[in-house]
């Protein structure tokens, strides 16, 4: 698949069960769908990620994601909590966030899609169904979908 | 999506509409199709308590009256509505529109394909993709 | 500006100084001159401001202050009239400095007589003028330009929205109808979408000229060698077509995506117009006093003469008008980004043999400004 965008993919993965994350490189592998693929843990990691705090400050690079996949329930800080910053900041609310969680709680997808992101997908159980999912996605979000080009370049002013 | 959710498609070009029928109808997407001119009328659509709150909302930007991204001022601080995933279909490639639509939290932003088989396959994957999304349904959460 | 009557301001720590330079206007021929006089920097300045006078004369020493820390300071303030600066005998290094500082003039004090201070105030004057005059009419040229790649840029978008909607309504038609509209119908919607087409190319076709335009690219280093060799790759040409590089290419302080551009246009005309069984294209260079000259030599099927000027004008084809692939945009391209890069570009052609284009990228490259007459009789 060739990307009709001319920067590179970055997809930033927030998910706190580190044993999906192979699951899912493996699966954006298989589709060749990203160039590169992040991990965080939990919602203060992805805030730290993002702003280049903590363990990402000298941490280069940490560039900016052109999509996040953002798990809701985790610790620390949830994808809930996560979701509402980002979406309050001027700088970060321009990146597509895809809810990729177990839950299927009506009112999850309700405060979700109400906070701004950008769909709300079911986590699937089989790995040939996730790879399915993420090709749709990937299809959808990198070659029909045209980003702004400041997607995908990192964060000058970030606080 | 639900197949019984509806497609409301906002767009003054009564080709373009026809284009989207046509795609709608190709890849037999089952949800129901409405449509309407401008941005005016859509909020008159969506207000109106006789219509059912559409699953995705496809919109144009280029229309009289009011255009896409007034539109999409008023929607998305309309606390009934900005939960309605909003894709925008447009011929603009302007830098200032796309950034403009993703902070208004647009749900996608895709160019217009000139040639009509590139315009199903468009259709196509917005449709695989929507029907994969939940989109809120109920009306018990509005405070 | 009537130089008859001409307000003079003289700053000077010397009074007599002032005095000399008072008769020597007197004395003035063809001007009536009135001298007003200061003795320091402050006051020098406060003067300045006002903007009563047409022209300045600056003493270089001044106290604690020179000549031209009053320059300075008077350019800062966007002072426009002309300033003449009066400094010793041998002082060359402080001339120079405020030529390069702005100055209009320098006189040496002492070898000062009427003649020369009248010309020298005179021919200040004037030159200021012609320099403002000048200034205003590269103003108006390029706000011209840029609206009108802007209108080009515009105008292209609004019309490819009607020209979708026929080619699709011509598609559709043929798709739903095609058992009620019998042969001759059926090649009437053929060539309603090959027309379509053909303009949704012509207005890619503005819309490439016109970007040229409006986005500058930075001046980079870069390997020509590279660029040709990337651009063979991407033409993809024919088994029987054959491109040399006859001797290394050098690197050059270009825009890199115009000069990219550069060669696959040449280049691909130069295939798209061969002829021959076998095909022939050589790339060669050489490197000349203060600029680079390339040739791109083809044994194709050449170009007439009296053609020379035609193919470098925007939508000029040699060829029939409905092949939708030859625009008659690419040579103008080719020739709107030599001329950006301050080049030339011309062709030599026997008609049956084959076509050599010459082009000429300076090596001190700057951006002149681009000329647009062709541009503008298309346009409008």
């Amino acid at each position: 698949m060739i990307s009709k965008h001319s920067n590179s993919i970055i997809i930033l993965v927030a998910d706190d069960v580190e044993d999906r994350w192979l699951i899912m490189e493996e699966a954006l592998e298989e589709n060749r769908l990203a160039n590169e693929i992040y991990f965080v843990v939990d919602g203060e990691d992805l805030m730290d990620y993002l702003y280049h705090r903590n363990e990402y400050e000298n941490l280069k690079p940490s560039p900016r994601p052109s999509l996040i996949l953002l798990d809701l329930n985790m610790p620390r800080k949830d994808g809930r909590e996560a979701l509402k910053e980002i979406k309050a900041d001027p700088q970060l609310r321009q990146i597509p966030i895809v809810v990729l969680t177990t839950s299927q709680a009506e009112e999850d997808i309700f405060r979700t899609y109400d906070l701004g992101v950008s769909s709300f997908i079911t986590k699937p159980v089989t790995f040939d169904s996730m790879v399915n999912i993420l090709k749709t996605i990937s299809k959808y979000g990198f070659e029909i979908v045209e980003l702004p080009d400041q997607i995908g370049k990192t964060i000058e002013n970030a606080p | 999506m639900e197949s019984s959710q509806s497609i409301l498609l906002i767009e003054d070009d009564v080709i373009d509409i026809l284009a989207v029928k046509r795609a709608l109808n190709a890849i037999q997407a089952p949800n129901p199709l409405f449509f309407v001119n401008n941005g005016e009328e859509a909020l008159d659509f969506l207000r109106n308590e006789n219509n059912s709150r559409p699953g995705l909302i496809l919109l144009d930007l280029n229309m009289p009256r009011m255009n896409g991204l007034e539109f999409l001022e008023i929607v998305k601080h309309d606390r009934f509505l900005k939960i309605i995933p909003v894709v925008v279909l447009t011929t603009s490639q302007e830098q200032q529109d796309k950034m403009q639509s993703f902070s208004l939290n647009v749900a996608g932003y895709m160019i217009k394909p000139v040639n009509d088989q590139e315009f199903m396959q468009t259709l196509e994957i917005i449709h695989d993709y929507w029907s994969m999304s939940e989109v809120p349904t109920g009306l018990q959460y509005y405070q | 500006m009537d130089t008859r009557f001409v307000k003079v301001l003289l700053v000077d720590d010397d009074e007599d100084d002032y005095i000399v330079t008072r008769d020597l206007l007197e004395d003035a021929q063809i001007s009536d001159f009135e001298l007003d006089w200061v003795s320091n920097y402050d006051l020098g300045v406060e003067t300045i401001a006002k903007k009563e006078h047409q022209v300045y004369l600056l003493d270089y020493r001044l106290g604690q202050y020179t000549g031209l820390d009053i320059l300075e300071k008077a350019v800062k303030m966007g002072c426009k009239e002309p300033f003449i600066l009066l400094t010793g005998l041998g002082d060359h290094d402080i001339d120079q400095t405020a030529m390069k500082m702005g100055a209009a003039d320098y006189l040496v004090k002492g070898q000062i007589d009427t003649p020369l201070l009248e010309r020298s105030i005179l021919h200040a004057i004037e030159r200021k003028q012609a320099e403002a005059k000048q200034a205003l009419l590269m103003e108006e040229l390029k706000s011209a330009n840029q609206e009108l790649q802007d209108f080009a840029y515009i105008v292209s978008h609004d019309l490819k929205a009607p020209l979708r909607g026929i080619s699709s309504l011509a598609d559709w038609l043929n798709m739903d109808y095609i058992d009620q509209i019998d042969a001759q119908g059926q090649e009437m919607l053929q060539l309603i979408k090959q027309r379509s087409q053909r303009m949704n190319s012509l207005i890619d076709g503005i819309l490439q000229y016109s970007r040229i335009g409006r986005l500058k690219e930075q001046q980079t280093e870069v390997d020509l060698n590279q660029i040709v060799a990337e651009v063979i790759d991407v033409l993809a040409i024919a088994d029987n077509m054959k491109i040399t590089i006859v001797n290394p290419l050098p690197t050059i302080q270009c825009q890199k995506t115009r000069i990219y551009q550069l060669f696959q246009n040449l280049l691909s005309n130069a295939v798209k117009y061969i002829d021959k069984p076998q095909g022939e294209i050589n790339i060669s260079c050489e490197k000349l006093v203060n600029c680079w000259r390339f040739e791109i030599a083809d044994n194709g099927s050449g170009i007439e003469e009296k053609h020379f000027d035609k193919i470098f004008q925007l939508f000029q084809t040699l060829t029939p008008t409905d092949n939708a692939e030859s625009t008659g945009v690419g040579l103008s391209l080719v020739k709107k980004i030599v001329e950006m890069h301050g080049g030339k570009i011309w062709l030599t052609s026997q008609l049956g043999l084959g076509t050599n284009f010459y082009f000429e990228i300076p090596q001190q490259s700057h951006n002149n400004p681009i000329i647009i007459e062709n541009y503008r009789k298309k346009m409008i």
